[in-house]
């Protein structure tokens, strides 16, 4: 999965867990984490994000 | 969040898949093993998550020395990475497990920890941006 990839299909979850069931944080991270559960596209992509951020910010430390 | 992160010559993936071929017998358990997901959520930091993942490690004679001649990295470095607390006496900012050692790291203690709370900081960190981009159109 390409990294632009990743980005596009984790906004997008979230963007469909908000029309499903609000802006309420909590919620919202729960809905996210039954969707990356059920569908592997979905998990890979934040994964794949987590690691991308990590490295962005370690890179910004040095 | 400043760089690009999409300017990578070789992802942690890549890297890892070369690494495994030189792990002893014995330190790669597979599958590798989800922890409870309040674990993940209880960790304030990316050093608690990687702290987390040594504390359940899969072989528990492992000595962080070991990991860290697996890993290939100094011990007082291993050390510091290891340590609960991120400053040392001096009020210096001890050294973080780099973000490409993370798939090598998991592989060798068989847990997912990291990449668990990887995970979950990216989707809280893409979730107040869509959610900040949403309520500024």
């Amino acid at each position: 999965m390409s990294h632009d990839e990743a980005f596009r299909i984790g906004r997008k979850a979230i963007q469909d867990a908000r029309e499903r069931v609000g802006g309420q944080k909590n919620e919202l991270l729960k809905e996210l984490e039954k969707q990356a559960e059920q569908d592997r596209k979905v998990a890979e992509a934040f994964k794949v994000a987590g690691i991308l951020l990590l490295e962005s910010h370690q890179e910004t430390k040095h | 969040m400043g760089t690009n992160p999409m300017q990578m010559e070789q992802t942690p993936y890549k890297a890892a898949a070369s690494f495994t071929e030189h792990v002893p017998a014995g330190y790669v358990s597979a599958p590798l093993r989800f922890l409870h997901r309040e674990k993940i959520a209880a960790c304030a930091s990316f050093r608690d998550a990687v702290c987390l993942a040594w504390d359940n490690r899969a072989v528990r004679g492992m000595t962080q020395r070991t990991l860290a001649e697996l890993l290939d990295v100094k011990p007082s470095h291993m050390s510091n990475m290891l340590n609960r607390v991120a400053v040392d006496r001096h009020g210096k900012p001890r050294q973080d497990l780099p973000a490409r050692l993370v798939a090598d790291f998991e592989r060798l203690l068989g847990n997912r920890a990291v990449t668990q709370y990887l995970t979950r900081m990216a989707m809280l960190t893409l979730m107040e941006e869509v959610i900040h981009r949403q309520e500024t159109l």
